[in-house]
C-alpha cells in the first residue's frame, strides 16, 4: 500500500503505529506552538528583549537538571509512561500559569517552562519512536511522522492567528493545555511492551559518564560538536530575530506579527516535510540534507551582515531555520542517531540534548548578554557571528559521512561478532606452551608447534633435540623446518636418521644432508633399500657433474624403470628437483612428466613450480582439468610468468579450449596478481557468455582485487551491477506469476517445481553476482557481511545492512543502482518489490502466457528446455484453463 | 590465567592437532580466531535437549556422554566434535549433553563454521569425503540390514521410466532432483551436474562397477534395479530409482567396496567426481545439502547402533 502515492510509503501493519505516533506529535507540537506564541507575546511585550539572554541562562540550567532526572524516569515507567506523564504535567503547568498573576517572574517561568517542555517532549517523543520502527522504516516514515508534528506547528500558529487579535493571549495557554490532554489521551492507546528495557546506564547522564561515553565512542563526539555549534547558531539567529522584531515593531503589533509569521513559516515548513523532505533525503543521502540548513543559515547571515541588518534579510534568516529545523533537519538528525546502538544512543542522547544543548544555550545566553550590554550586540554583528558559526556547522556536517558509514560497518560485525583476527602472538607465555607442545608424544600435537613456529617466523626456537622424537612424521616435519646452513645443532641428529626404519625419514634426512653438501651421506645411499632415496642420491651425485643431468647414466636409468618401482624412482628424482629448483633439470622433468602414472605427473608438476622453464606451459594448463594437484599447478603456472599469462588469455578465449580446462582459468589468472590479469578478468566479464565460466571470472577478480592493488574500472563495474540487478528483478518478476498459477497435473507440477526452483536459484546468484560486483568496487568494505545481513530473518539486521548500502552507494555513477540495491534487500514483498522494480526492469510478466514466452526465449539453454517441456506439459486438456493460450502462441 | 596470545596459540595448536588431515594454514587461523573456550564440571548440561543448535563443541579434554530418555548415551572423549549434527540440520538438540567429568572444551559457531568450509573448499570436500567414510564404515556395523538407510535405496515416488529409454535433459534433471538425499539442494547445480552427465544401459547380471575400482564416478539409478553386494559381511542391497549408488560410500574418497551389477535391465546416470565438485565449488549450498545427508546419516547409523547396544551403563563409545 502506497499513500499519497510517491510521497510517503507505509506498508501493511504500520498504519496504526504510524498515524498514533503523528497524531501524538501533531498534538503535541500543536500545543506547544500555541504555548511558544503566548509566551514570545507576552515576554516580548512586558519585558526588553534582552532579558531574553537571562532566560535562556536559566532555560540552560534548568535544562542541565532535568536531563539527569528524565532519564531516571524514563528507565523507571518505559518511554511511553514518560511521555504520557509529562503532557499531562504541561497540560497542568499551562493552567497553573494562566491562572497566576501576570508578574515579569510569571513570564520568566512561563518561557522557562514552555522551553523545558520543547526540549524534554520532544527528546521523549523521539525515543520513543527511535524504539517502535526499525532504520528502514524511520526513513520512509520519520518523514510521515514529523510531517504531523510540522502540521501541527501549523494549526497551532494558525489557531494563535484569531484568538490574539481578538481574545486576550493568555487563553492560549488554556488552549495549549486542552491539546496537551488530548494528545495524552491518544498516546496511551499506542500497545508498547517497554518493561525491563533498558533506559541508559546506572549513571544516567551523568557529566563524567557522559565524557566517558564520548571518548569511546568518535561519532558521538562528532554529533555533540555538531549539536553544540548547531544549538548556538539557532540561539544566536533566535535572538537575532526576536531584537529585531521588537525594535522595528510596535508592541500591539507584535503579538499579531509572531502568529502570523509563525503560521506562514510552518506552513513551509509542512510543505518541505511533505513534499521535499524524504525525496531530498533518499536523493542525495542524509549527510547532504542535514548540510542544507547550515547552507542556507550561512546565505541569510551574510545577506544581513551586508545590509547592516535589513529586517527581509533577518526573516529570510529565520525562515530558513522555521522552515527546515523541525522538518528536514530534524529527519536528517534522527536519522543520524539511528545506527547508534540503542542502549548508547539512550544515554548519549539525553546527555547531548541537556548537557550539550543546555550548556551552549548557556554559553551562548551569556555571550549575548555580554555583547548587548557592551553594545555590540547590533544585528550586523550578530550576522558574522552567526555566518562562522554556521560555516563551522556545514563543516562538521560534511565531515560525518566516513564515521556514520562505519558505525553501520560496526553494526553489521557485531551481529556476526566476527574477532578482529591479528594472528598469532608469540610472547614468552606462548612461547612456552608451543615447546612444550612439541614434546607432546602426540605427533599432531607435536606438528602442529612447529608448524607453528614456522609459519611465525621462529624455526629457530625449534630445538635439535626434537629429532630424537619418536614419530616418523614429526621428524620429517622437524628436518624441513630446521636443517638450513645456518644451524648445525641438527647435523650429527639427521646423520643418524639416514639409518631410521623409515624410508621417508632416511629420505628427508638424505636430503637435509645433501643440501649442506654432505657427500658421504650422498654416497652411501645409492645401495638404499629405496628406489626414492636412491634416487635423491642420484640427484645430488648429478649435481656434483657438470654435463646436462638428463645425458648422465643414473638419471637415465630412473627415467626408464617402469612399474611400481620406477614410479617412486621419478617421484624420488622430482621431488629431490623441485627442493632444489635448479633449471638445468628442465628436460628432465619434461622427460617424467610423460609417465602417465598420476604419481609422477604430480610430483612433475611440484617439480615445474620450482624449475622455471616456458615449455612447461601447455602441461601445465592441460592439468588445469584435474583438482588433485591443481593448487600446486597453479602456482608452477604464475612462477612462468608473462609467456603463461598469455597462454592462459589465448586459453580462456578460445572457443576451442577444452570446458573442463577453460572454466579453470580464471582463478588461475587471478594467482598472478597483476595488472595486466586483472585488465583480461575485467574484459572478460563483460563478454563472457557460459554463465559458469563468467562466474569464475568473477570470483577471480574478486580474489585479485582484494589481495593485489590492481586497478579497475569501476563505472564499468558498477554496470555491470546494474544489469545483474535487473535481471535479479527480471527473474523474480518471472517466478512471482509462476508461483501464482500452479498446473493441475502431478506431472506438470513437477516441472513447475523444478522451473520455479530454478528461477529462484538464478534471482539468488544475480544478486550474489552484484553483491560481489560491488565488493570489487568497495574492496575495502564487507561486502559479504552486508550480503548475509541482508538477507537474515531479522528485521533490525536486514534494515543496518539496507542503511549501510544505501550510504555506500551515494557516489555511485548511476543513481538507478542504488535504487535497484535499496530493493533488492527491501523487506517488501516480492510481488511489489518487483512492481516498484519495473522502472529499470521493465513490466513484470502478466500472465501466464507472457512467462512462458520469456522462458521459452530465455538465454539459458536448460530454462528454455525445462520451460518448452512444461508448456508442453500444462496443455494437457485437464490442466490450467490459461495454458490454452500457451499451446497456441507456441 | 593464561594470556590472550597463548590463548590463541592454544587455539591454533588444537586446531592443528584435531584436524589431522593437515589443514591449510588459511583454516587453522581462522578457526583459532573464532574459538572460544569454556569449561563444565561433573555432571553440568553442555546443551539441552530441545535447546537451540547452532553452536560445534570440540571437546579438548574430559568425557561428555549424549542423553536421550530410552536410549543408550552415546559417549565422547577428547578428539571428538559434538552438537555439529543438529546444527548441520538446523533442528533443536535431540539429546542433552552432559560432562561426565570435568571437561574442557572450545566452541565455534556453527555458520562460522560452514563460512571458513566454504572460504576453504578444498578441506571442505577432504572433510565431506571423510566424513562420509566414517558414516558408512560405521553403517556397516550395523550390519547387513542397516548398512543403508531405507531413504538411501530409492525414492518414494520415481519418476515413471523405462530402462533402456533415452533420457532427455529434462528427465536427468529430474532423475537428480528425485534423490532423497538432494531434494533440497538448489535446482542449478542438478542442471550443471546434469548436463555432463552420461547415460549408461545395463543388462540383467551385467557388472557396472568392480570391487576395488578407484572412486572416480558417482551413480544414480534412473530406472531398473541395481544390486551391491559384499559377501565377505554378508552385504546385499537394491538400490532403485531415484538413488545414489553406494549411498555415501559413492562420495568417501574410499575405492569402491562393493560388486555392483544390475539386477535387472537398469538406465543408471553417472558423472564424474570432479564435476561434482567443481559444480559444489560454485554452488555451496549444494556442499550443504550432502552435509545435511551425512548428519542425517549419521544421526542414524549412531541411533541405531545406540539401540543395538543394550548396554545403558557404557553408552555407544564414539570414536
Amino acid at each position: 500500500m502506497r499513500v499519497f502515492g510517491n510521497l510517503v510509503d507505509v506498508r501493511p501493519g504500520e498504519g496504526g503505529l504510524v498515524l498514533r505516533s503523528t497524531i501524538t506529535l501533531f498534538g503535541l507540537i500543536a500545543a506547544h506552538t500555541l504555548l511558544e506564541t503566548a509566551r514570545d507575546t507576552l515576554f516580548l511585550t512586558r519585558l526588553p528583549p534582552e532579558r531574553l539572554t537571562w532566560v535562556y541562562a536559566a532555560l540552560a540550567a534548568f535544562a542541565l537538571l532535568m536531563g539527569r532526572l528524565n532519564t531516571r524516569f524514563v528507565r523507571n515507567f518505559g518511554r511511553r509512561n514518560a511521555l504520557v506523564f509529562t503532557l499531562f504535567t504541561a497540560a497542568y503547568g499551562s493552567v497553573v500559569l494562566y491562572l497566576v498573576p501576570q508578574t515579569p517572574l510569571t513570564f520568566y517561568a512561563l518561557y522557562v517552562f514552555s522551553g523545558l517542555l520543547g526540549s524534554v517532549m520532544v527528546v521523549q517523543f523521539w525515543m520513543f519512536t527511535g524504539r517502535m520502527f526499525t532504520v528502514a522504516q524511520s526513513k520512509r516514515l520519520f518523514g510521515l511522522v514529523a510531517a504531523g508534528g510540522v502540521l501541527g506547528a501549523v494549526a497551532g500558529a494558525g489557531a494563535a492567528v484569531p484568538v490574539v487579535s481578538r481574545l486576550p493571549v493568555e487563553l492560549l495557554l488554556l488552549a495549549a493545555a486542552g491539546l496537551f490532554l488530548a494528545t495524552a489521551m491518544v498516546l496511551t492507546t499506542v500497545r508498547v511492551d517497554d518493561a525491563g528495557v533498558p533506559v541508559g546506564g546506572a549513571g544516567g547522564s551523568g557529566l563524567a559518564q557522559g565524557l566517558a561515553l564520548f571518548r569511546d565512542n568518535p561519532y558521538l563526539t562528532r554529533l555533540a560538536l555538531l549539536v553544540a555549534v548547531s544549538t548556538g547558531a539557532v540561539l544566536a539567529t533566535d535572538y537575532l530575530f526576536k531584537s529585531v522584531a521588537a525594535a522595528r515593531l510596535a508592541p500591539a503589533e507584535l503579538g499579531s506579527f509572531f502568529a502570523q509569521f509563525y503560521a506562514g513559516l510552518n506552513a513551509v515548513a509542512l510543505a518541505v516535510q511533505l513534499l521535499v523532505a524524504q525525496a531530498l533525503v533518499r536523493r542525495t543521502g542524509v549527510i547532504v540534507a542535514f548540510s542544507l540548513l547550515p547552507f542556507l543559515l550561512l546565505l541569510g547571515t551574510a545577506g544581513t551582515a551586508l545590509t547592516g541588518g535589513a529586517m527581509l534579510a533577518v526573516l529570510a534568516t529565520k525562515g530558513a531555520d522555521g522552515a527546515l529545523r523541525h522538518s528536514l533537519h530534524r529527519i536528517c538528525s534522527e536519522l543520524l542517531w539511528l545506527p547508534v546502538p540503542d542502549e548508547v544512543r539512550t544515554q548519549s542522547k539525553v546527555f547531548i540534548d541537556t548537557v550539550v544543548v543546555r550548556g551552549t544555550q548557556a554559553l551562548t545566553a551569556a555571550l549575548l548578554l555580554g555583547a548587548t550590554t557592551m553594545a555590540a550586540g547590533r544585528p550586523g554583528v550578530l550576522a558574522v557571528v552567526i555566518a562562522v558559526l554556521a560555516m563551522a556547522w556545514l563543516m562538521l556536517a560534511m565531515g560525518l559521512r566516513k564515521p556514520y558509514l562505519e558505525l553501520f560497518r560496526s553494526a553489521l560485525q557485531a551481529n556476526r561478532a566476527i574477532p578482529t583476527d591479528d594472528g598469532v602472538r608469540l610472547d614468552l607465555d606462548s612461547v612456552e606452551v608451543v615447546i612444550e607442545a612439541m614434546s607432546s608424544r602426540d605427533p599432531a600435537r607435536a606438528i602442529a608447534a612447529i608448524d607453528l613456529l614456522v609459519s611465525s617466523g621462529r624455526s629457530r626456537l625449534i630445538p635439535a633435540l626434537v629429532l630424537y622424537h619418536e614419530s616418523p612424521e614429526v621428524l620429517q616435519k622437524a628436518l624441513e623446518a630446521i636443517a638450513t646452513p645456518e644451524r648445525s645443532d641438527w647435523l650429527p641428529l639427521a646423520a643418524r636418521l639416514l639409518e631410521h626404519d623409515e624410508q621417508p625419514v632416511r629420505f628427508a634426512a638424505l636430503r637435509a644432508l645433501a643440501r649442506v653438501g654432505h657427500r658421504t651421506s650422498i654416497e652411501g645411499r645409492l645401495l638404499d633399500i629405496s628406489p626414492a632415496v636412491r634416487a635423491h642420491a642420484a640427484y645430488w651425485l648429478a649435481e656434483s657433474h657438470p654435463e646436462p643431468p638428463e645425458q648422465q647414466p643414473e638419471v637415465q636409468a630412473m627415467l626408464q624403470m617402469t612399474g611400481d618401482a620406477g614410479a617412486h624412482a621419478q617421484v624420488g628424482l622430482l621431488e629431490a628437483i623441485a627442493a632444489e629448483g635448479r633449471q638445468r633439470w628442465a628436460e628432465v622433468v619434461m622427460q617424467a612428466a610423460t609417465n602417465p602414472d598420476p604419481r609422477v605427473s604430480a610430483a612433475a608438476t611440484r617439480a615445474m613450480a620450482q624449475v622455471r622453464d616456458e615449455r612447461f606451459i601447455p602441461f601445465l594448463i592441460g592439468q588445469l582439468r584435474f583438482r588433485e594437484g591443481r593448487a600446486t599447478v597453479r602456482e608452477a603456472i604464475v612462477q612462468l610468468g608473462a609467456p603463461a599469462l598469455e597462454a592462459l588469455e589465448r586459453a580462456l578465449r578460445h572457443p576451442d579450449t577444452d570446458p573442463r580446462v577453460r572454466r579453470h582459468v580464471p582463478r588461475t589468472l587471478s594467482r598472478f596478481g597483476t595488472q595486466a590479469a586483472a585488465d583480461v578478468l575485467a574484459e572478460q566479464l563483460a563478454f563472457e557468455t557460459d554463465g559458469a565460466v563468467r562466474y569464475k571470472v568473477l570470483r577471480g577478480l574478486g580474489r585479485m582485487v582484494m589481495e593485489h592493488p590492481v586497478q579497475v574500472d569501476r563505472a564499468a563495474l558498477e554496470a555491470q551491477t546494474r544489469l545483474n540487478l535487473v535481471e535479479h528483478f527480471r527473474l523474480a518478476g518471472l517466478r512471482v506469476a509462476l508461483v501464482a498459477a500452479p498446473p493441475a497435473s502431478a506431472a506438470a507440477l513437477r516441472v513447475h517445481a523444478l522451473l520455479v526452483g530454478l528461477l529462484g536459484d538464478k534471482v539468488e546468484q544475480a544478486l550474489e553476482r552484484a553483491f560481489r560486483l560491488l565488493q570489487i568496487v568497495h574492496r575495502q568494505e564487507d561486502l559479504r557481511l552486508a550480503f548475509q545481513a541482508s538477507t537474515a530473518q531479522d528485521r533490525q539486521t536486514r534494515a543496518q545492512a539496507m542503511e549501510f548500502l544505501d550510504a555506500l552507494t551515494l557516489d555511485a555513477s548511476d543513481p538507478a543502482l542504488r535504487e535497484l540495491l535499496r530493493l533488492a534487500v527491501d523487506d517488501l514483498p516480492w510481488p511489489d518489490r518487483v512492481a516498484r522494480a519495473q522502472t529499470w526492469a521493465g513490466a513484470p510478466a502478466a500472465g501466464s502466457a507472457e512467462v512462458m514466452k520469456a522462458l521459452t526465449r530465455d538465454g539459458d539453454a536448460a530454462m528454455r528446455t525445462i520451460a518448452q517441456h512444461y508448456a508442453r506439459l500444462a496443455s494437457q486438456p485437464t490442466l490450467h484453463p490459461v495454458s490454452g493460450e500457451v499451446s497456441h502462441a507456441g | 590465567m593464561p594470556g590472550e596470545a597463548s590463548l590463541r596459540v592454544e587455539h591454533e595448536l588444537f586446531v592443528r592437532s584435531f584436524f589431522t588431515d593437515r589443514p591449510p594454514p588459511r583454516l587453522v587461523s581462522q578457526l583459532a580466531a573464532r574459538m572460544r573456550d569454556a569449561h563444565y564440571t561433573r555432571g553440568q548440561a553442555i546443551y539441552a535437549r530441545g535447546g537451540r543448535a547452532g553452536t560445534v563443541y570440540f571437546i579438548v579434554d574430559g568425557e561428555v556422554h549424549l542423553e536421550a530418555s530410552g536410549t543408550d548415551p552415546w559417549v565422547f572423549d577428547a578428539g571428538a566434535m559434538i552438537g555439529i549434527n543438529d546444527a548441520v540440520l538446523d533442528q533443536p538438540h535431540a539429546r542433552t549433553a552432559r560432562a561426565m567429568r570435568a571437561t574442557h572444551v572450545v566452541t565455534v559457531e556453527y555458520e562460522d563454521y560452514i563460512d571458513i568450509l566454504e572460504d576453504n573448499f578444498e578441506y571442505a570436500k577432504g572433510t565431506l569425503e571423510r566424513g562420509m567414510g566414517r558414516i558408512h564404515q560405521l553403517s556397516r556395523e550395523l550390519g547387513p540390514a542397516g548398512v543403508f538407510s531405507p531413504r538411501d535405496l530409492g525414492a518414494p515416488d520415481p519418476l515413471p521410466l523405462t530402462p533402456g529409454q533415452a533420457l532427455s535433459e529434462l528427465e536427468r534433471i529430474l532423475v537428480l532432483r528425485q534423490v532423497p538425499a538432494l531434494s533440497d539442494a538448489p535446482v542449478q547445480p542438478l542442471v550443471t551436474l546434469a548436463a555432463g552427465a552420461e547415460v549408461h544401459h545395463f543388462a540383467p547380471d551385467q557388472a557396472i562397477v568392480a570391487a576395488g575400482a578407484p572412486p572416480e564416478r558417482v551413480w544414480v539409478v534412473a530406472a531398473g534395479r541395481v544390486r551391491v553386494s559384499d559377501p565377505s559381511v554378508q552385504i546385499h542391497a537394491h538400490f532403485e530409482p531415484g538413488s545414489i549408488l553406494g549411498a555415501q560410500v559413492a562420495l568417501s574418497a574410499e575405492p569402491w567396496l562393493y560388486a555392483t551389477e544390475a539386477s535387472t535391465q537398469a538406465t543408471l546416470l553417472s558423472f564424474s567426481r570432479e564435476d561434482l565438485f567443481d559444480v559444489m565449488e560454485d554452488h555451496f549450498r549444494l556442499g550443504r545439502c550432502l552435509f545435511r545427508w551425512m548428519a542425517r546419516e549419521n544421526g542414524r547409523a549412531r541411533d541405531a547402533l545406540a539401540d543395538r547396544t543394550h548396554n545403558s551403563s557404557d553408552g555407544v563409545r564414539v570414536a
